[in-house]
């Protein structure tokens, strides 16, 4: 089925068709998840039915502020930037950007190690390039924001690169409920300073972030809808980078989340943060499965990585495998991961002053999530 | 004011209190003395609704009302507080949402006044209240903050449970400044103490002595000098 997708979508005068094709080849090498496999352990493959790829659809719509995504293809049009900020389709900006976007692009399709990541490289509708230039900051958050008009499969795609000392906050989020399997790779130059914060409601999210000298990325997940799998990868590559990464889903009823991180340092004096945080209500799921990657030139890297899992029903599951892999000797390093419930000796203190029951649940619950959500603003 | 008869209860299945009769009139302050693991402490969350704790036997009537079977909300309502051995740090909530959502489910008000005065009364400085629910108090401040909330509540029953321990001289003073200054003729106290230090601060009207999960000897303050020169046994 998705090998009648497949050639649906091969144009040989679509500039994207070689990247597409390794795209393909490359999913075709990895396969599609086998029941009991590592990384897809927790996930509900039997809730993965691939439907139709969706078209390119105009939609009746005023122009905003930010990048607009119509059922995965990046609508041009409806789209502004502020100068001098430049965003093109990317089949344009493959030719304007050709030498960085061919070079990122087969290098990720080549190493790409998530199946539906390498799908996305095949199937995306077209997507788009996000280009920061040197030293320019823009502190406004910058939305990106995804339209789903129907429930066929959707792939967006952005590629995304900050210059030296460029700064850019940008905020990803969704109307409509679309099967969406999204991909954003992004590469952080010297002295450059990423914030991204997804609200989106992606079935499949992959993050991809190389993050060169100095440079920093905070990245925050706040997983939507009935179920998500966020696969995110980052690379500290050069030395003084460091990149913090957050999550906070609260689940009910048959909601599933999971989050697949894997940090690597690559290069000495790099720092990294993962924190994610659950919340589940009635028969919810949850996995984390986080890896610590320090390689031998890693030296005097710090890494941190926390999965904090507070169940509130008896149907309800969380499971966390961290990992650490470290091949350098100087390295601060710890890992760690909790699944509890809330603290009755809190939930009788509260109710002892007079407040109700639910009231005091509520604010334990707040409280959990309050760690992460501090995130955002800061 | 508060009356207990019989009261049998079990934490885990291993029975704790053995047969508790205690009666507490308006504008009586009673002591509870005794050694580690007589019970103190949970008679008083027992009496504060804690649901860790299993009621075999026993009524207890507080108010006219049968407080057993009561959730601790309710019981807080009905114009009880218990000051807790161990104040709970909560993160997410300040002291002050923390009071005023608990002054509202009272059915009381809270005014900025009302806090301020409190406050200084207990020599707690104002930016204590923007920080989380006793989140980096030290013991001592801890323990200033429950009194605190013991005034801004200003309970018919309140009952102390070991407020005294941890506390230094100064801490002490303050706290039983508070204690004194919430009395009135139509309130009542329950101080929980394995010492009889606290007792010079706020003098008990009745002094009893808890072992092995009953009231064994009940006394004037006296008693309490008594017990600290010659002990428990």
């Amino acid at each position: 089925m998705l090998k009648n997708h497949w050639a649906e979508v091969l144009d040989p005068k679509d500039p994207l068709v070689n990247i597409r094709k390794k795209g393909w080849d490359r999913f075709e090498e990895i396969g599609l998840p086998r029941p009991k496999q590592e990384a897809f352990q927790y996930f509900p493959l039997q809730k993965l039915i691939f439907p139709k790829l969706a078209l390119r659809k105009s939609v009746d719509m005023r122009p905003v502020a930010g990048l607009v995504f119509i059922d995965g293809f990046f609508n041009e049009a409806l789209s502004s930037v502020p100068a001098p900020l430049v965003c093109q389709p990317l089949d344009v900006a493959m030719r304007s950007y050709g030498l960085f976007l061919q070079n990122r692009l087969a290098r990720a399709m080549k190493e790409e190690t998530d199946p539906f990541a390498a799908l996305n490289g095949a199937f995306q509708g077209r997507g788009a390039f996000l280009y920061v230039p040197p030293k320019c900051q823009i502190e406004m958050p910058l939305q990106m924001l995804h339209l789903f008009t129907g429930e066929e499969m959707a792939s967006p795609r952005l590629m995304l690169y900050l210059g030296r000392e460029a700064k850019l906050h940008l905020v990803q989020s969704s109307q409509g409920k679309g099967f969406c399997n999204a991909v954003i790779d992004s590469v952080l130059d010297v002295g450059a300073e990423l914030t991204f914060c997804d609200e989106g409601s992606s079935h499949f999210q992959a993050f991809r972030a190389t993050l060169k000298r100095d440079s920093r990325l905070k990245a925050l997940f706040f997983p939507k809808g009935e179920w998500t799998r966020h696969s995110i990868q980052v690379q500290l590559a050069e030395e003084n980078a460091e990149a913090a990464i957050f999550g906070l889903a609260r689940l009910e009823g048959d909601d599933q989340a999971h989050v697949h991180a894997t940090v690597e340092h690559i290069a000495p004096h790099t720092r990294s943060r993962q924190h994610f945080k659950n919340v589940l209500k009635e028969k919810s799921r949850s996995s984390f499965e986080g890896k610590i990657l320090v390689r031998s030139e890693a030296q005097k890297t710090e890494a941190y990585q926390l999965n904090n899992n507070l169940l509130l029903s008896d149907e309800a599951q969380a499971n966390a495998k961290p990992n650490l892999e470290i091949f350098a000797d100087d390295v601060k390093a710890s890992h760690g991961a909790t699944v509890g419930q809330l603290d009755e000796e809190q939930l009788f203190y509260l109710r002892s002053r007079g407040l109700p029951l639910e009231q005091a649940k509520q604010w334990l619950v707040d409280g959990f999530c309050r760690e992460i959500l501090d995130q955002v603003t800061r | 004011m508060i009356e207990i008869k019989n009261l049998c209860a079990n934490i885990d299945g291993k029975p704790i209190l053995k047969g508790l009769n205690l009666s507490i009139e308006k504008g009586e302050i009673h002591a509870i003395m005794g050694p580690n693991g007589a019970g103190k402490s949970t008679l008083a969350k027992i009496l504060a609704g804690h649901p860790a704790y299993e009621v075999t036997s026993g009524e207890v009537w507080f108010k006219g009302q049968d407080l057993l079977d009561m959730e601790p909300e309710e019981r807080a309502r009905a114009g009880l507080f218990m000051s807790f051995q161990y104040p709970l740090e909560i993160s997410g909530v300040t002291n002050k949402q923390f009071f005023q959502a608990a002054m509202k489910a009272q059915g009381k008000e809270l005014t900025d006044e009302q806090l301020e005065e409190k406050l200084s009364a207990m020599e707690i400085r104002p930016e204590f209240m923007l920080r989380n629910i006793n989140e980096g108090f030290s013991g001592g401040e801890k323990k200033r903050n429950e009194i605190l909330q013991l005034a801004l509540f200003n309970p018919d029953l309140a009952i102390l449970d070991e407020t005294d321990s941890g506390l230094d001289i100064d801490a002490m003073r303050i706290v039983a400044k508070g204690v004194n200054q919430m009395r009135r003729k139509d309130n009542a106290l329950l101080i929980i103490t394995h010492y009889q230090r606290l007792l010079d601060y706020i003098r008990p009207d009745f002094v009893h002595v808890l072992a092995d999960g009953q009231i064994v000897r009940s006394g004037g303050p006296e008693l309490a000098l008594e017990l600290e020169r010659a002990g428990y046994a």
